[in-house]
């Protein structure tokens, strides 16, 4: 019996609290913005941020490679400007997730935004409140379940982010191989026991964020009725 | 004080299309009409939460639209107090609470927003209910704090989209006690949108009927 190396545990928990703050954030500037567009530009961005969706991971990785690549436009604005670089470093393992992460909680914070009556928000306007005091004070508290819903979605996404993770910060053992690189090297190392550990770990963390998920809407619909 | 407007907005299946004039002679309007003739989106286009797409409105010498010179003012700058049909509270907000974001406006000293917040909620008969929640209060309890809220921001324009909902006799007679009392002591211009006649006579100057977007008929109250 060999001790089990825990560091892609590690390392997919770290990337995957990171990116989800990160996606939170972004994702909800993006549904609250795109949201106060006319329609037919809110068309076109809402089909760029779903995009990462509907495409193979492995498609949204090369596309990143080659723009934040060492001699890609961004990854050399990077290097230059702040001596930094996302391919093949921990960094560039949360830069996959989360832009792969984006989409789920963009789409969940549109949901959630749109269902709140929009005769407060217009109550709130004839008051004066300004479009920022109206989103922190009336949109945010509405929208909260739908928002942290889509908030352990995207968690749970980029704890089993593979296809981009592995095109743009490779798999380099204690920097960037996450769970789901490290049950790929092992298996295909016939190491089947190691995988398996690796494998039941990861289905473990997904049981948790899906059951704290469940638990959370179920309070909230509860309080809700009450 | 005088509002003068006139203005088109196209629907779906018509236009509104309208002429108004308030003044402190006849400061308050009744509009009736049945369901879908456009009596919402008439209030809309005054308080800016629609465009209008053709014409002006203007409040007391002062544009608040002009298609024309490509001018139209947001909701926030317009300063019309707007009744909501639900009332639209802020659910996650105290009675206090959502008073004050009437009174933001007024960019009030701490302790002058407190004593100013005192005096709406005993005039409003909210007076120990500040920290209670929107989801507790009763029907009237709810209009009264729209009413507040509304009060609060001291509109000069003050749209009230069918306050008296579908109430019995009893509560009617108080809810237009209340509104004829807020009406004087704002005196501010008013339009009081009902498909009641009953309702409007005792607080309007003048009612007019409109069907699919158009005046039908000006009666005298």
């Amino acid at each position: 019996m060999y001790a089990l190396d825990w560091s892609p545990l590690w390392l997919s928990l770290k990337t995957a609290v990171c990116t989800t703050l990160i996606v939170f954030l972004l994702g909800l500037a993006a549904a609250w913005q795109t949201g106060r567009l006319p329609a037919r530009r809110q068309l076109f961005w809402d089909s760029i941020f779903t995009l990462p969706l509907v495409l193979p991971p492995t498609v949204t990785g090369f596309f990143l490679l080659w723009l934040f690549g060492t001699n890609g436009p961004l990854g050399r604005l990077c290097r230059e400007l702040l001596g930094f670089s996302f391919a093949f470093t921990w960094a560039g393992t949360v830069l996959a997730a989360a832009v792969i992460a984006f989409p789920l909680l963009y789409r969940s914070a549109r949901a959630a935004l749109e269902q709140v009556d929009p005769d407060l928000a217009a109550a709130a306007r004839t008051l004066g409140m300004g479009e920022a005091a109206i989103f922190r004070k009336v949109l945010l508290p509405n929208a909260l379940g739908g928002l942290i819903a889509g908030a352990v979605l995207a968690f749970a996404r980029s704890l089993g982010e593979f296809g981009a993770t592995v095109m743009l910060a490779g798999n380099i053992a204690g920097l960037t191989r996450t769970l789901p690189l490290a049950i790929y090297s092992s298996a295909a190392a016939g190491r089947w026991q190691e995988a398996a550990l690796y494998a039941g770990a990861a289905a473990l963390l997904g049981l948790a964020a899906v059951f704290f998920l469940n638990l959370f809407l179920y309070r909230s619909s509860k309080k809700r009725e009450g | 004080m005088e509002l003068n407007a006139a203005f088109r907005k196209e629907l779906p299946a018509f236009a509104v299309d309208i002429c108004l004039h308030l003044d402190s002679r006849q400061p308050v309007l009744g509009l009736m009409g049945p369901s879908g003739s456009g009596k919402t989106t008439l209030l809309k286009c005054l308080a800016g939460l629609l465009e209008i797409d053709s014409g002006f409105i203007e409040l007391n010498g002062k544009l608040l639209a002009d298609t024309a010179r490509g001018l139209s003012l947001t909701p926030q700058e317009r300063k019309c107090g707007y009744l909501f049909p639900n009332f639209a509270l802020f659910q996650n907000l105290t009675v206090a609470e959502n008073i004050r974001c009437g009174l933001l406006r007024l960019h009030l000293a701490a302790q002058e927003e407190k004593s100013e917040l005192a005096a709406l909620l005993r005039r409003f008969k909210l007076a120990g209910y500040e920290k209670r929640y929107p989801k507790n209060l009763s029907w009237g309890e709810k209009q009264r704090l729209a009413l507040a809220r509304l009060a609060a921001s001291r509109p000069k324009l003050i749209l009230l989209d069918e306050p008296f909902g579908g109430l019995d006799d009893e509560l009617r007679q108080e809810v237009s006690g209340e509104l004829r009392l807020l009406l004087q002591e704002s005196g501010a211009l008013a339009v009081i949108v009902s498909h009641r006649r009953d309702e409007l006579l005792p607080l309007c100057q003048n009612i007019l009927r409109i069907n699919r977007g158009r005046a039908e008929k000006v009666l005298s109250c």
